[in-house]
């Protein structure tokens, strides 16, 4: 569980390890300054996936990081990294099941394959059961 | 316990006796929960706007990747998507039901109890499913 003061913490790191100023971070990312001073200050809870994507534009770093910066996938992260090509899988949305069958909007299902990213196949599931 | 906390951990118990991964997070309104059979992953979004309870959002998905998915034959049939929503469905009502009815084994007594049922997990839209189960 990351608490939004350190979710703030980190932010603010990277953003300086970057020299990036609030106001160019912002522009970046479009929100406002105020905003990012808010989150990094830990005054603001963890955004949405969508608005963390802006502050990950903002910063110039993927969006697979700043999932995990927000602890959203940290406990997940797979003991032995893979890539694993999930192109093929996803091209058919079938595989992809969603509560009343409602489609996603292409946000969140970019935000759903970055979390299923980070998971391992059942495969590897049973071998290291 | 509060009915929250137990039922909390009989799905949970489920979730990890099936060697799922089930996962939250804040999506907008209109994003639904998504479940994938080859990581065997429930990804559920806090913030999803439904009259279905959280609960039966979660054994609906549950029931998706046990009980759905087995078959291949029905995941490339044109009418999948509609029995396979179905089929997700009547399980995840059986899976409820046998929660919450766990000290009412009479089917009678079950029965004349299943508005309230319906109404503690949001199932109004799907009465005559769960009448199929408790009849």
């Amino acid at each position: 569980m990351v608490t939004k003061e350190q979710f703030g913490q980190k932010i603010k790191h990277i953003r300086e390890k970057k020299h990036y100023t609030v106001r160019q971070a912002a522009l970046q990312g479009n929100f406002s300054s105020a905003y990012l001073s808010q989150i990094e200050n830990g005054n603001k809870n963890i955004p949405k996936v969508e608005t963390l994507y802006r502050i990950a534009k903002g910063l110039r770093i993927s969006k697979d990081e700043i999932l995990h910066i927000a602890g959203i996938t940290s406990h997940t992260a797979p003991k032995h990294p893979n890539n694993v090509d999930l192109g093929k899988q996803f091209a058919d949305d079938d595989l992809l099941l969603s509560f009343e069958g409602k489609p996603l909007s292409p946000e969140y299902r970019e935000a759903i394959l970055s979390i299923l990213r980070t998971l391992p196949d059942v495969d590897e599931k049973t071998k290291e059961d | 316990m509060y009915i929250d906390d137990r039922i909390s951990n009989y799905l949970e118990q489920i979730v990890q006796k099936n060697g799922l991964t089930l996962i939250h997070i804040d999506g907008t309104e209109l994003d639904p929960d998504v479940a994938n059979g080859r990581k065997r992953a429930i990804i559920i979004n806090n913030n999803y706007k439904t009259n279905f309870s959280r609960y039966f959002r979660i054994a609906h998905e549950i029931s998706h990747l046990i009980y759905t998915r087995s078959n291949d034959t029905y995941a490339f049939s044109p009418l999948s998507k509609l029995s396979d929503e179905t089929e997700a469905n009547l399980h995840a009502i059986q899976i409820l039901v046998d929660f919450y009815f766990s000290e009412i084994p009479l089917k009678q007594e079950r029965w004349e109890r299943r508005f309230h049922f319906i109404e503690a997990f949001g199932l109004g839209q799907i009465t005559h499913l769960v009448e199929k189960i408790l009849a």
